[in-house]
């Protein structure tokens, strides 16, 4: 059961971030490739979301643009955490793997080897959404020993 | 072999979320392709998210915009008494993407909203230009009928994708003196660095005032063409007789140099 448990513990946390920044691109960022093909194969016009007040409108900026990105390093770190380990030294592991996988497909789209744009931001928020996750496993951990109630 | 195991899984792992990033990019090569945009006319004001969204994630599409800047009209008079204008409309390549500009028609307007003058046909110098760039349209001409007042500019500019090259020669040591007679004298070299034999290539030279503002341009063609590594010297002369334009006024001057190009598509 407490195995069960577990696997629907990492499963909902690498898949549902990916779900839901799925769900933003398609309404959010139209353009984007992966949009693209859900469009074009559920046959779907596009939508045009703009924001009437300027609180909306930064809170559209936000998802447009970083949510996903966040949602992306989030799955990765647990992605990751699942098959290295929840040790300290191998959840440093994990850390340090992730940190320089973010920080490197920045560097790819800076250099135009990746489409999209390197913004100094999206690693900030990768590595927040990184430890976030690593806090998070930290926690799940300790619970299921029983050193946290 | 448990660690190797892990490490193939990790790295598997990294090459699905790598894939999941450039599903996430924007695809090259669609719908903005297509448009070209004057960004004066377009940006909607008061849109935060499209402003933002111009300068950010989405700005990795190849766009062609352009900003057409204020375009002059000064009207002079010649020795002879003919009546002249020096039209000149800077556009500024504000996209991602080499344009080629053609030739454009361009309304003189007076101040009560009459037309003027209708020019067609105005050149622009040069083709093609790279993100960054700016090119004019420019044109000395005569009037038939004396404006009361201040004529101004309303230009129909063309401008799209170039498709050619943006092919540069290379122009040095650029000396611009008064013309024994009237006008402006500009002599200089051009040089081919280039592997390809220039047909029929330009020389423009932009003349600049001390609040660089245009005040002239000329241009010449060599008409014997440039070979790779030819070095050529040239000479032009302008015959304007606009009194600001003497050699003194001159503070700046902006050359290029390419070839004839023609893009029909």
């Amino acid at each position: 059961m407490i195995q069960r448990h577990s696997f629907v513990f990492w499963f909902l946390n690498i898949t549902v971030p990916l779900l839901i920044g799925l769900f933003l691109y398609v309404v959010f960022r139209p353009d984007t490739i992966i949009s693209n093909a859900i469009y074009g194969l559920l046959q779907l016009t596009k939508p045009d979301i703009r924001a009437n007040s300027s609180l909306l409108s930064e809170v559209i900026f936000f998802l447009r643009c970083y949510s996903c990105d966040m949602l992306w390093a989030y799955s990765l770190t647990f992605a990751c955490s699942a098959i290295i380990g929840t040790s300290a030294r191998q959840l440093a592991v994990t850390g340090i793997i992730c940190f320089s996988f973010e920080i490197l497909i920045e560097l790819l789209q800076n250099y135009g080897v990746l489409t999209g744009v390197f913004d100094f931001l999206d690693i900030i928020l990768e590595i927040i959404s990184t430890l976030l996750a690593v806090l998070i496993i930290i926690i799940h951990k300790k619970i299921k020993l029983g050193t946290i109630v | 072999m448990k660690t190797f195991v892990k490490v193939i899984c990790v790295v598997l792992v990294l090459v699905i979320f790598a894939a999941m990033a450039i599903g996430s990019g924007s695809k090259k090569g669609t719908e903005n392709d297509t448009a070209v945009n004057n960004t004066k006319d377009t940006i909607p004001s008061g849109n935060k998210t499209d402003t933002k969204e111009d300068t950010k994630k989405e700005t990795q599409q190849p766009k062609e915009e352009y900003e057409v800047g204020n375009g002059r009209a000064v009207i002079y008079t010649s020795s002879i008494g003919t009546t002249w204008v020096q039209v000149s409309i800077p556009v500024k390549n504000t996209g991602s993407v080499d344009l080629y500009m053609s030739s454009c028609s361009v309304d003189l307007v007076e101040d009560d909203g009459h037309l003027f003058e209708s020019l067609s046909l105005v050149s622009v110098y040069p083709q093609v230009i790279k993100p960054g760039e700016t090119a004019w349209y420019y044109e000395e001409t005569t009037l038939d009928n004396v404006p009361s007042g201040n004529l101004k500019v309303q230009p129909h500019v063309n401008a799209k994708k170039a498709t050619v090259d943006c092919v540069r020669y290379e122009v040095s040591e650029v000396e611009v003196t008064n013309d024994k007679y009237s006008g402006i004298k500009i002599t200089g070299w051009v040089e081919n660095a280039t592997s390809e034999e220039a047909s029929l290539p330009y020389v423009v030279v932009f003349m600049y005032d001390a609040n660089d503002e245009l005040i002239g341009q000329a241009f010449t063609i060599i008409s014997d063409g440039l070979k790779p590594g030819d070095k050529k010297g040239f000479s032009m002369s302008t015959f304007s007789s606009y009194d600001q334009f003497i050699a003194e006024n001159v503070k700046r001057v902006e050359y290029y140099s390419y070839p004839t190009q023609y893009q029909f598509n």
